[in-house]
């Protein structure tokens, strides 16, 4: 184990109200998977330990992503007394969930982000879990969230809970029952993924379930609700969006009812958008005035590109692609699980079987399409920063690639074990999360 | 004013009746034999449907529960039903989870013969085989092509319970010249969908593979078309650079980006 450093203060730039060595929530700053102002390695092995600045072994399974703030890296993990659970990998579209009764610990760890010693660690829950997972999933989807002050972790049907950074639990909140699975046999449980996010003095949970599906806000400080819109909603694995305006913002939400844009304010419906998968995993990105919108399963598999400051149904009519509130769409070319990115001039999506697409963001113009490795199964968003995009394969190989309309693959970093869980941009770090490790990489 | 007290009424009856056809579907999906009873005894529809075209025995089967199949099955539910998100047989879901008795108290109702017979081919289970054959009367083309499958999937015991059933041998394979099929191989790519497809020739065959997904042995009807039944995948090559492949409302056009 070694340590890089502190990281340049040249990388401390400013985004969206946090640094650029900040990765808050899911996907960073918004979702947006962009981390520009930090300046991640090309080139790491750790399989060699070649320019791994740590490592450190995380019990239990997680795909949720790491987050950071200032030395700070927050990860969950859900423990299983049975110790052979594992992540069932690859392509398949099996329905069966994974049925472990046994006993499990949910927990947040709090890591230093220099040296990979962890710092503190809390049991947020314990107990036999309340609904089953699919067998790429975990008991601890959804990634925490953070705003510097507060670390909000959610654990699906076993709750809601708020830890001081210092990780003095503040509050927690029984959220009831999250029965997130097929929507074609309920009992084809897979658990809750979608992830809190946090906008002023609210955290905001998307929770759409078999029944009473609900988008709703509470108070950071002690977890009161202040807002809750009920959907009509199936189930969903999508984290919602924060969409800021010029004078407004909207919570944006991917689902298969519906897309939708709320009042991020009071949680009143703005617009809502069809058709969609019947099976949404992926969250909205904002750019460039858009919101871009897309899923990967029958019986389309879209692709929006939404307008900020629409109000209304914006459902296309019959035979168009495009409105006053839709700049472009199409109803093929989605995909499932990795959500999309933009960065710089254009959209990029990733395939579960590895296919990286470009776009160009304002029109939709196809710009290239190029298998990203020899293929398998990818699960992980992609991230960007400094021209280049991070595609992390589930079989644990993490592409660089240089951004831009000609495809050119830069190098590619083996981690040794599977990788399912969203890279963190941290300054200079990229932190990533494999099935057993938590990787701090830098060169 | 009796009208409007008639229409409350009638409103708040179909609400009821919505409820109870819910729970009827909820008990059956948990195989809750008890429930399911006593809300068929209040009125459940025994035909009631999920959004996505399941009954009652669809969602019973499909999760393996035998008693309340038998139940459903006495009370007279229908067995010939296809959901409309999948368009998949109750007997397709019920094999593709491996419920092998439940498929059997479904073929023992009867039903689409021909259906049957394909869907239990494909699982290799000759008793289910034996049990379509014994209730229902496929007909001649049903039994040839799960004939003609189970010979290509070397399924020896259900091969022969078919030929004795009447199915005739498969016709000649069509040989297409060893320089044709070498002009296909290569890797296509559509713009119509995220999915490579690699061609390539093993010991004289014609083989597909999507990106990960298994490769399969496409056979030719003629020179220039391939099929594959099992899957209902059609496939056309226009020229040795390009092919159109079919599957069920599908039209891909796809071009080659990669000679091998």
């Amino acid at each position: 184990m070694r340590c890089t450093g502190a990281v340049s203060l040249a990388a401390l730039v400013l985004i969206n109200g946090c640094w650029a060595g900040d990765w808050p929530q899911f996907r960073g700053p918004s979702a947006s998977g962009v981390g520009d102002g930090t300046k991640p390695p090309v080139k790491w092995d750790a399989t060699k330990g070649t320019n791994i600045v740590w490592s450190v072994e995380i019990p239990g399974l997680a795909d949720s992503s790491p987050i950071v703030w200032g030395d700070q890296v927050f990860v969950t993990t859900a423990i299983s007394s049975d110790p052979k659970q594992t992540f069932r990998t690859g392509l398949y579209g099996d329905t069966d969930p994974v049925n472990d009764n046994s006993p499990h610990q949910w927990k947040v760890l709090a890591i230093d982000k220099k040296t990979g010693k962890i710092l503190w660690e809390q049991t947020a829950h314990e107990g036999v879990p309340k609904t089953k997972r699919h067998p790429k999933s975990s008991q601890a989807s959804p990634s925490p969230v953070t705003d510097g002050k507060v670390v909000v972790a959610y654990f699906g049907s076993e709750g809601l809970y708020a830890y001081s950074v210092g990780g003095k639990l503040l509050w927690k909140k029984d959220l009831g029952l999250q029965n997130a699975g097929w929507f074609f046999d309920p009992d084809s449980e897979w658990g809750a993924a979608s992830s809190p996010v946090i906008y002023k003095n609210m955290v905001i949970l998307q929770c759409d379930r078999q029944k009473d599906s609900f988008v709703a806000a509470y108070d950071l400080k002690d977890g009161k609700e202040l807002w809750r819109t009920a959907r009509a909603e199936i189930p969903s694995w999508g984290t919602p969006t924060i969409v800021s305006g010029k004078d407004h913002t909207e919570v944006a939400t991917n689902a298969p009812r519906a897309i939708r844009g709320y009042d991020a304010d009071t949680g009143k419906q703005l617009w809502t958008l069809g058709p969609n998968s019947e099976v949404v995993c992926t969250t909205p990105v904002f750019s460039q005035g858009l919101i871009f919108v897309t899923a990967g399963y029958p019986p389309v598999q879209p692709i929006y590109a939404i307008r900020i400051g629409s109000s209304g149904d914006l459902t296309l009519k019959d035979g168009k692609e495009s409105s006053d509130a839709i700049a472009w769409s199409k109803q093929r070319g989605g995909v499932y699980l990795p959500s999309p990115l933009v960065y710089g001039e254009h959209l990029y999506t990733v395939s579960n079987n590895g296919i990286l697409t470009a776009y160009e963001a304002k029109t939709g113009v196809r710009v290239y399409q190029q298998r990203v490795g020899e293929g398998g199964s990818f699960v992980a968003s992609p991230v960007s920063a400094a021209g280049k995009l991070y595609i992390t394969s589930e079989d644990g190989d993490v592409f660089v690639v240089k951004a831009g309309a000609t495809y050119e693959l830069l190098s590619k970093n083996p981690m040794g074990e599977p990788i399912l869980a969203t890279p963190a941009l941290a300054g200079d770090v990229l932190i990533i999360r494999g099935a057993r490790h938590l990787f701090a990489v830098a060169e | 004013m009796h009208r409007i007290a008639g229409l409350v009424l009638a409103t708040a009856l179909a609400l009821c009746a919505a409820d109870v056809n819910e729970e009827l579907l909820a008990a059956a999906r948990k195989g809750d034999l008890v429930a399911v009873k006593a809300l068929i005894e209040r009125g459940a529809a025994l035909e009631t449907k999920t959004p996505y075209g399941q009954t009652p025995l669809y969602v019973a089967a499909m999760n393996g529960h035998d008693e309340t199949v038998q139940f459903l099955l006495d009370k007279g539910a229908n067995t010939d039903v296809t959901d409309t998100f999948y368009k998949e047989s109750m007997l397709g879901f019920v094999l593709q989870r491996k419920h092998y008795g439940v498929a059997k108290m479904i073929i023992a109702k009867g039903g689409n013969a021909d259906k049957q017979l394909a869907d239990v081919a494909e699982t290799g289970q000759a008793d289910l085989v034996q049990a379509v054959l014994e209730k229902g009367k496929p007909g001649q083309a049903a039994l040839d092509s799960a004939y003609e499958a189970a010979i290509g999937d070397k399924q020896a015991a259900i091969a022969e319970l078919l030929k004795k059933a009447g199915a005739h041998e498969p016709a000649a394979a069509v040989q297409v010249d060893a320089k044709v099929l070498d002009s296909y191989t290569g890797t296509y790519k559509t713009e119509q969908f995220p999915l490579d497809i690699k061609v390539f020739v093993k010991e004289g065959k014609l083989y597909m593979q999507g990106t990960g997904q298994p490769e399969f042995a496409p056979k030719p009807k003629s020179a220039t078309v391939f099929e594959f039944p099992p899957a209902h995948i059609e496939v056309e090559f226009d020229s040795a650079a390009s092919f159109t492949l079919k599957q069920g409302s599908m039209n891909l056009k796809f071009k080659k980006a990669v000679t091998q």
